[in-house]
């Protein structure tokens, strides 16, 4: 046996918890190594310090104190953050989530309420419009926007009828009161994971 | 660890759950040393200890009408106290005090040491815990918990495992390594 196997093995012995089979292995050890003797004898005294001292005493009124404190505020989450509900994390959690959320919808619903606009204008004359304005794959992204898009959308709008428009403007505020509903929860979760045990 | 039967102890449980606050008095009573010696030796402050021992007998009484009777109070409170500190040790993160500052506070902004013989053993005493005090906010906070639920609850390896959900042998690693540093600190005392 090396000196760190038993350094180990020295303390499985003084806490109580070393195998018979190891101990035997280890007293050999021991009776051979002047090095790891001096170990065991170190490593008994801190032993004793560690149990000994370790308690430290409170404040005489602190029983007090602590029941008085716990029944006051057994309905607060936490002493130390007695703060307001809407903590600056957690609203910038909340816009954090708000603003994800949003972009995913976007991102979905987006195109599915342009394939819903286009439905009910002539896409083809508006495409025929902005592709008049020589579109080809050389051109610039800027360039596209500023000529073609901008183009498309005017056309886009000009045939929305009013009716058609509220009705879309209703499916957009659908969307953005379910996502704030989703991005209150997921905040909810979330600080709910934050304080867990 | 066994100061109180476990059926006195579920008779306490039922008592504070039923409104009882003498009951609830009892158990901080009972358990508040320890605690408060858990939360010391995890910060290394006394203003920060109070916080955080209050923290976890709030947390305790929130959980009470969670703990099964049939089994010991001990462990479940450990369990609480363990993962009370390392929710507080975390949320207080970056704030930790440099340990120059926590080894130099005022005599006030230390514990009260345990009564001993004489002025001088005291003083010998208050010495030597400065020096673990400081040796044991060296430790990473993981190895500091384990080593020091060891000792204020007398636990073994295979307790400690269970109140801190890790393995038996990770513990271990960590008792021998935490112990070897302390050691290394400790070598003048020794
Ligand atoms: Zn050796």
């Amino acid at each position: 046996m090396n000196c760190e196997t038993a350094l180990v093995l020295i303390y499985d012995l003084v806490d109580g918890e070393i195998l018979p089979k190891d101990e035997i292995l280890l007293k050999e050890h021991l009776a051979i190594c002047q090095h790891c003797q001096t170990t065991l004898k170190s490593i008994e005294k801190a032993e004793k310090i560690y149990k000994h001292e370790i308690l430290v005493t409170p404040a005489p009124d602190s029983v007090n104190t602590i029941t008085k404190q716990v029944l006051e505020n057994k309905n607060v989450f936490s002493l130390q953050s007695k703060k307001p509900y809407w903590s600056t994390k957690r609203i910038v959690y909340y816009l954090g989530t708000m603003a994800a959320s949003f972009a995913a919808f976007i991102y979905l619903a987006g195109s599915l309420i342009i394939v819903n606009l286009a439905s009910k204008i002539d896409l083809t004359s508006a495409i025929s419009n902005t592709s008049s304005s020589n579109f080809n794959l050389d051109m610039s992204f800027s360039q596209f926007i500023e000529s073609d898009l901008l183009n498309l959308l005017s056309t886009i709008t000009n045939n929305i009828s009013q009716s058609t428009l509220l009705k879309d403007l209703a499916i957009i505020l659908f969307l953005v009161s379910l996502q704030f509903t989703i991005s209150y929860l997921f905040t909810q979760n979330k600080i709910k994971q934050d304080n867990k045990l | 660890m066994n100061e109180i039967e476990p059926t006195f102890e579920a008779k306490l449980v039922e008592r504070i759950l039923k409104g009882d606050e003498s009951a609830f008095a009892e158990l901080v009573a009972q358990f508040h040393k320890r605690i408060y010696s858990i939360a010391y030796r995890m910060v290394g402050n006394v203003s920060e200890a109070e916080d955080l021992c209050q923290e976890i007998f709030l947390r305790l009484y929130q959980k009470l009408s969670q703990y099964d009777p049939n089994l010991p109070l001990t462990p479940w409170i450990c369990r609480i106290a363990s993962n009370t500190t390392i929710n507080y040790l975390k949320r207080r993160g970056i704030k930790t005090m440099p340990l120059e500052i926590m080894v130099n506070l005022k005599e006030k902004e230390r514990p009260i040491a345990d009564e001993h013989a004489t002025p001088e053993q005291a003083m010998i005493v208050e010495n030597r815990d400065k020096k673990l005090q400081s040796a044991i906010m060296e430790l990473p906070e993981n190895y500091r918990l384990a080593f020091t639920l060891k000792y204020v609850e007398n636990l073994t390896s295979e307790e400690i495992s269970e109140i801190m959900n890790i393995p038996r042998n990770t513990i271990k690693t960590w008792l021998v390594r935490a112990r070897e540093a302390l050691r290394g600190k400790l070598i003048n005392e020794l």
